[in-house]
């Protein structure tokens, strides 16, 4: 009777395994939310504008990522090594209170959720395109919030926060947006 | 075993290796997808903290929303068993005795529970009644759990732990949602909740529970029954942004039964009958928050609330209020975060026994305390954090200091250490209590009454708290968390049988409380976190506890011994897995060792959900708790006061609907 169970066990983990396992079906790509977040990154570096004194022609587009880093490995898989509109992409982990100057993308983690004012002030004064994947980020004056909505990745965006820091983000993207906000929060 | 070993072996690197290729094959497809097709691409699971790495130097543990849908669970304290270190007995349908390393009991006094800042205490016993925190738990955003002392920022009864409920910001709850279930064991229960938005700047939400838990049996005797539990509970938050900043009210209101048999001594026969009472429970509370940022490097809070809870319960009529003033600012400078506060308390009680054996005079008390922290990013590998709180209560002034440090030994790894002294005040109960406890027969065939009596100068417990933690992702699928801790307990408070004396003529045996264990405790809690595959989550947890208490006296108290111990062993392994993105199988799975001086055996506990979204705004559910286990008793207390009901099975369907 035990070795019966004991077989029906390992035939279901079986079962599961396989299941879980299989290729995505055609028509109908399947992924984890920080592989698409982090293709979600690579688009915006390429329908983004910088001022050419905030990004040379040539030069790396370099995404900072603050705080705890939810992509781990995934975004050396989709990103790293692929170009932006001819400028290569760099990835960079930092923390809430280093120096951002140098980078084009800030990405700032849910863990530093504590820090985000310190963060947003920071970046000002840089043409820095500041994204998110917490609630309420472009309220509080973020650009790109990034959510999860049934099931799919959609994203907030703040064209006036982008504005200010002499961004242009391509109506490609402001007219797929899932909402367009401008910060709530008066500071 | 063995050949279900082999079995497994193979399986598990089967699905690794599926998992690692079902990445590889998806990156290049997502990066060559165009904008709105990759908008397009389904989600098939979330991301859950397996994948960060808490960087707080404490043995902190978050419940996140997920964990809470997918558990199954429908109160706090059976969420708070996935937590390692946590020791949660259920002891009857509406009673929980919960506590973190040791000292369990339905009267655990060592754990600080908070819900949105407010504290959730009761003077009188200095415990926390989990039947009346009884929120929707879909407007729960997090619950922030540290194991341990609570370090300087939190308040006088955080000795063993924390439990910090915080509730969604009202933006996050818009929108209308509706539950309804039914199920053995779980009787009817439904919840709805409407979140709308105030003028430009401002949302708010309203929600509102009810449920009927049957009993597990209708007649009380040795094994209790007569547990049902009924509750409304109806809660708001409202939150509007300001200039600088952020106001925040929210309140609660709760009506409800929580029965329960209990064994009254009767000091004639020198034997405990049972008995049965309804407990009928009823509070609100109001809070209000303003928060400000100055400036970028500058934050206050200033939170004041009001909490009335009023009980009728077996052994008294009794209700106590709570005015609670509290300020805090965190200011960063430098290589420094550094968080300051004070606060104030006004607690008034009142208790009406009903019977006269039990007599605890009304009063009220008043706390303060002032805290300061500084946390400093010594280099960019290194950060020590020093910080003191400063309590007075009963005219006792007590210091509460803690030195941290943090150090990242790789990007992916942090160890960090821990030394921390922690205060408990003694309760109203310890302090003045006057309570009848049956009798004592005496060599000549006398029987002679036993009365508790608390004693106003009982100096407070103490604990000085060695921990030591290491964290890592070890590669993207396992992450680590290992904490070991010594913890030096001074002061215990227990039951000290005096010599006869006389009361009103008649010869009595008096028990007094007072200080007189001291004792160490003892520990390690490990969680592995594994992501064999996009959609599959397990984690796994192990505590061990050792707890070695002294008393001052001869060995005579051992009913306090016994009624503190605590299982050794906790094992438990968690499952989440995402058949398809509407389809969800979750299970946990639960080992506790037995408690061999009450005479709790070993048990196993097995809790699971299915889940099925059946259009993006209805789910339907059906969870199980304590399958398989007919009848199962967790925690038995010393004299069976209360009775212990056995945990039955539950199976709950549920439906919800949101729009």
């Amino acid at each position: 009777m035990a070795a019966v169970r004991r077989q029906a066990i390992a035939l279901l983990l079986l079962s599961i395994a396989l299941h879980a396992g299989a290729a995505p079906a055609a028509g109908e790509i399947a992924a984890g939310e920080y592989q698409i977040k982090a293709a979600f990154l690579h688009h915006f570096a390429q329908f983004v504008e910088w001022p050419a004194a905030a990004l040379p022609s040539g030069a790396p587009i370099v995404i900072g990522l603050v705080g705890d880093d939810p992509f781990g490995r995934t975004i050396d898989d989709v990103v790293v090594g692929k170009r932006a509109n001819g400028h290569p992409i760099v990835i960079r982990h930092m923390r809430w209170n280093d120096p951002f100057g140098s980078c084009q993308i800030v990405f700032i983690g849910s863990s530093e959720l504590p820090h985000l004012t310190a963060i947003l002030d920071a970046t000002r004064g840089f043409s820095i395109l500041t994204i998110a994947d917490f609630d309420r980020f472009t309220e509080r004056g973020g650009m790109i919030e990034l959510m999860t909505v049934d099931h799919r990745v959609q994203f907030d965006v703040n064209p006036s926060a982008a504005a200010e820091a002499h961004l242009r983000i391509s109506s490609k993207l402001l007219q797929v947006a899932h909402a367009i906000r401008s910060t709530v929060e008066a500071r | 075993m063995k050949s279900l070993l082999r079995g497994a072996v193979p399986l598990v690197v089967l699905c690794l290796a599926a998992a690692g290729s079902a990445r590889a094959q998806n990156s290049d497809q997502l990066t060559n997808l165009s904008v709105d097709d990759l908008m397009k691409v389904e989600v098939t699971s979330v991301a859950r903290r397996g994948q960060s790495l808490s960087e707080t130097p404490a043995a902190t543990f978050v419940i996140s929303q997920e964990d809470i849908e997918r558990s199954g669970a429908t109160s706090i304290p059976e969420l708070l068993r996935m937590v390692p270190g946590f020791d949660v007995a259920q002891i009857d349908r509406n009673l929980w005795a919960v506590s973190a390393r040791g000292f369990n009991s339905r009267w655990s006094n060592k754990l600080l529970v908070l819900i949105d800042g407010r504290t959730v205490y009761t003077e009188l016993w200095g415990g926390v009644r989990w039947d009346v925190q009884d929120l929707v738990l879909s407007d729960i955003e997090r619950i922030e759990v540290t194991r341990g002392p609570g370090g300087t920022l939190w308040g006088a009864n955080a000795v063993n732990g924390i439990v910090n409920v915080i509730t969604k910001h009202p933006i996050d709850t818009q929108g209308t949602l509706a539950t309804a279930s039914y199920g053995e064991n779980g009787g009817p229960a439904g919840s709805f909740r409407y979140g709308g938005r105030l003028g430009e700047s401002g949302y708010f939400r309203a929600s509102l529970k009810g449920f009927d838990v049957p009993p597990t049996t209708r007649a009380a005797g040795v094994y209790g029954g007569n547990d049902q539990w009924q509750s409304l509970h109806g809660a708001f938050r409202a939150e509007w942004a300001t200039a600088h900043g952020s106001v925040n009210v929210q309140g609660d209101a709760y009506r409800g039964i929580s029965g329960e048999t209990i064994g009254l001594p009767d000091h004639e026969a020198a034997v405990v009958v049972p008995y049965s009472d309804p407990n009928h429970t009823s509070g609100y509370n109001v809070l209000a928050r303003w928060t400000t940022t100055p400036s970028p490097r500058s934050d206050t809070s200033l939170t004041a609330y009001y909490d009335e809870a009023d009980r009728d319960q077996w052994l008294a009529n009794q209700w106590q209020r709570t005015l609670d003033l509290d300020f805090a600012h965190h200011l960063r400078f430098g290589q420094h975060d550094a968080t300051w506060g004070i606060g104030a308390r006004h607690t008034t009680w009142q208790w009406t026994a009903l019977s006269q054996d039990i007599f605890l005079p009304s009063g009220s008390a008043n706390l303060f305390s002032a805290f300061a922290q500084d946390e400093w990013r010594a280099s960019s590998r290194l950060r020590l954090t020093a910080g003191a709180k400063v309590l007075r209560q009963y005219g006792d002034t007590q210091l509460q200091p803690s030195l941290r440090a943090l150090w990242t030994v790789r990007p992916n790894a942090v160890i960090w250490a821990a030394a921390t002294r922690s205060v408990r005040q003694p309760s109203e109960v310890e302090r003045h209590v006057e309570a009848g406890a049956g009798g004592i027969s005496t060599p000549d065939g006398e029987t002679l009454p036993l009365i508790v009596f608390g004693d106003p100068n009982l100096r407070p417990e103490h604990a000085t708290t060695l921990e030591l933690g290491y964290r890592a992702l070890l590669n993207p699928v396992v992450s680590l968390d290992l904490t070991a801790y010594r913890s030096s307990l001074q002061d215990l408070t227990g039951n000290q049988p005096s010599p006869v004396r006389l009361r009103d003529g008649k010869p009595i045996v008096p028990i007094v409380y007072a200080n007189i264990f001291s004792g160490t405790t003892t520990g390690l809690e490990a969680l592995v976190t594994i992501r064999p595959h996009s959609r599959w989550d397990l984690t796994a947890a192990y505590s061990w506890f050792h707890l070695r208490l002294q008393d001052h006296l001869d060995g005579i108290a051992s009913d306090d011994l016994k009624s503190v111990e605590t299982p050794h062993h906790q094992l438990s392994l968690r499952s989440f897995f995402t058949i398809s993105p509407r389809l969800e199988l979750d299970a946990s799975s639960y080992f506790v060792s037995a408690i061999a001086s009450q005479g709790v055996a070993r048990y196993f506990r097995t809790d699971a959900r299915l889940a099925w979204q059946v259009t993006p705004g209805i789910e339907l559910s059906i969870a199980g708790r304590n399958l398989g286990n007919g009848h199962q008793i967790e925690i038995q207390g010393p004299a069976d006061l209360p009775a212990v009901t056995p945990s039955s099975r539950t199976i709950v369907g549920m439906i919800q609907w949101r729009r």
